[in-house]
């Protein structure tokens, strides 16, 4: 690290090794782990959006199982209640008195695949305890453990049957990431991987092994050097100026004639956060504009809502932030 | 009582025998235009048309005739009049056995001039009025259409004069934004807001020298920091900005050194010449 005290570069070892070690299982969505590991040092939530087959999964078991956290995944349906979450307090007929059994939530990674499918009261109740950090179950009151980090998928083709999260909710989410198909190379690396997949003997029978099976290796880090990794992010320097371009960017989205809905503090806050955390992951003790540039997207666009004359005139929101970028220091309105 | 009502009906009867001058229909018409009289009863024998010639100031025609009791014909006649005044029909007619029709009263019709007497027309005088509309619909949404297509490429060329002139006054705003930083920043006289002002102008003037608009921001910084050109200054750029400070010397005179003797105009050149590379 440039200039980095030895903390610092032990932690960008201990990433090094998280990166590799989550690069032999999924191929070509270093981006995604990068988000994965921002929103794990600064305790923030990810949404990842992405069609089914990105692999989504795998690098969240993945992630989990190379820093020896805890991993816990939620199917989210339409039938699915708070309490199958949240846990709930269930009559032990032995004692004849009611005990707590805590949900799915009580973990270190959580996993909400398909978040849209769970009707908004569920999706109310976890993200109320993804923002407060604990949980109350008839009258007491849990604290989650740490760290927690809620990784949530949605799928944006499938529309029937879902439930749209509002912005209020969306902005709990510290980045909302957009994957993308692989490229060709790491489609062909892909292929390649799976046809290596043997068959694994079990019971009397056989089962074909899947991507799941590989994540067998201990895991290269442990939850301290997940703290030491969380305070180096909060050593990192941001200076003035580089505030000065994120509270311009801010405003920017407040007052472009085609956006409605522009970002609140919280996006400042999380730009904020998120570069610290880019620039550490880049070998850097101070954030530069191009943490900035990197993270706006998936930090700014879902709290960004756009005119429906923007809409309709075939905008998107993602060209509007990029004119917002490329306008940086500019006077606003030229 | 019985002498009254037998008087009465002899009254009556009488009446209703009446010999002439019992037709119906109009005895006054305009000249020129026919008139029909019916239920003429004229006593005597049958009577016939006379044969008149050209300059007769009236005709008449006996469309019907039928016996109407003993010694009497009723007529269905047809009169027409040529010169305005009275006129006798009974004049212009005779007996068919020949014999004479002075015991008739006149059948006197009158024929009524439109004209004046001294026959000479006079024009009615035109009255002022407005013209009608030259051409009709058509025309109409022609000239509709052609004010249209006119107001279109007015408004075009205004917005395409707007667009010239903003583009104009970006370029040059880019680089008059730039130089007064610039100078400001080899003086130590920059505040924060100025400074970033100052960097994200120099990383925009790279983004327009390399032709990198069309990338996206987060491609364009990184190819912009991997340039031979723009790489080290944008690096220096962001040791002296972002880095804490005493970590680095960064000279800003010499960082900013490139930027500082252009003039704003130098600063428009260069990015147009640029541009059109």
């Amino acid at each position: 690290m440039h200039n980095a005290p030895t903390s610092a570069r032990d932690t960008q070892a201990f990433v090094n090794g998280v990166r590799e070690r989550v690069g032999t299982v999924v191929v070509g969505q270093d981006i995604v782990v990068e988000r994965l590991l921002i929103a794990l040092f600064t305790g923030g939530h990810v949404l990842l959006q992405g069609v089914p087959g990105l692999a989504k999964t795998l690098l969240v078991s993945a992630l989990s199982r190379t820093i020896d956290l805890d991993f816990a995944r939620v199917q989210f349906t339409i039938d699915l209640l708070p309490a199958d979450i949240l846990g709930q307090e269930v009559l032990d007929q032995r004692t004849n008195e009611f005990r707590v059994r805590k949900g799915p939530i009580f973990t270190n990674l959580l996993l909400a695949d398909e978040i849209n499918r769970a009707a908004p009261k569920v999706q109310g109740a976890l993200l109320e305890a993804m923002q407060e950090r604990k949980v109350t179950i008839g009258s007491e009151t849990f604290k989650l453990p740490a760290p927690f980090l809620v990784i949530a998928t949605q799928n944006p083709v499938e529309q029937a049957g879902t439930f749209e999260l509002p912005e209020a909710q969306l902005d709990r989410f510290m980045l909302v990431h957009r994957l993308n198909y692989p490229r060709r190379e790491d489609e062909r690396e892909i292929l390649l991987r799976n046809s290596r997949l043997g068959v694994q003997r079990s019971d009397k029978g056989a089962i074909v092994q899947t991507e799941f099976d590989v994540l067998k290796q201990a895991p290269v880090g442990s939850s301290e050097d997940l703290v030491a990794a969380m305070e180096a992010v909060n050593r990192v320097h941001v200076s003035e100026t580089f505030v000065e371009h994120i509270v311009d960017l801010i405003d920017r989205s407040r007052h472009h004639p085609e956006v409605e809905l522009g970002c609140s503090p919280r996006a400042g806050i999380s730009l904020v956060k998120s570069s610290r955390a880019r620039a550490l992951l880049h070998g850097r003790d101070y954030c530069v504009p191009e943490d900035l540039y990197a993270l706006a997207e998936d930090v700014m666009l879902h709290r960004m809502r756009l005119k429906y004359e923007a809409i309709a005139s075939g905008r998107t929101g993602k060209q509007v932030l990029h004119e917002m970028l490329k306008a940086l220091g500019a006077p606003q309105g030229a | 009582m019985l002498r009254a009502f037998a008087t009465l009906c002899l009254v009556f009867l009488t009446m209703t025998a009446s010999p002439a001058q019992t037709g119906r229909g109009p005895r006054e018409s305009t000249i020129g235009l026919p008139a029909v009289l019916e239920d003429v009863r004229l006593a005597g024998s049958e009577l016939e048309a006379r044969k008149m010639d050209d300059l007769a100031p009236a005709t008449v025609r006996i469309i019907e005739a039928w016996p109407d009791g003993e010694n009497q014909w009723r007529y269905k006649l047809e009169w027409r009049a040529f010169t305005p005044g009275e006129h006798d029909l009974l004049q212009l007619l005779r007996r068919k056995d020949g014999s004479s029709t002075s015991e008739l009263a006149p059948l006197v019709v009158t024929g009524t001039a439109v004209l004046t007497e001294s026959g000479v027309v006079k024009p009615t005088a035109p009255q002022a009025t407005q013209l009608g509309s030259t051409g009709g619909y058509r025309l109409m949404l022609w000239v509709l259409g052609g004010a249209w297509l006119v107001g279109l490429v007015l408004i075009v060329r205004a917005l395409r004069s707007q667009r010239v002139q903003a583009q104009a006054a970006r370029s040059i705003s880019l680089a008059e934004r730039l130089r007064p930083l610039v100078e400001r920043a080899a003086r130590g006289e920059l505040d924060q807001r100025a400074t970033a002002q100052l960097e994200a102008a120099l990383v925009a003037l790279w983004r327009k020298r390399l032709q990198l608009e069309t990338q996206d921001p987060t491609t364009c910084i990184l190819q912009l920091k991997a340039h031979a050109e723009a790489g080290p200054l944008l690096r220096g750029l962001e040791q002296w900005l972002h880095a804490p400070q005493g970590r680095t010397q960064v000279d800003v005179n010499a960082l900013l050194a490139p930027y500082a003797h252009l003039s704003a105009e130098e600063f428009g050149a260069l990015l147009e010449a640029e541009s059109k590379r």
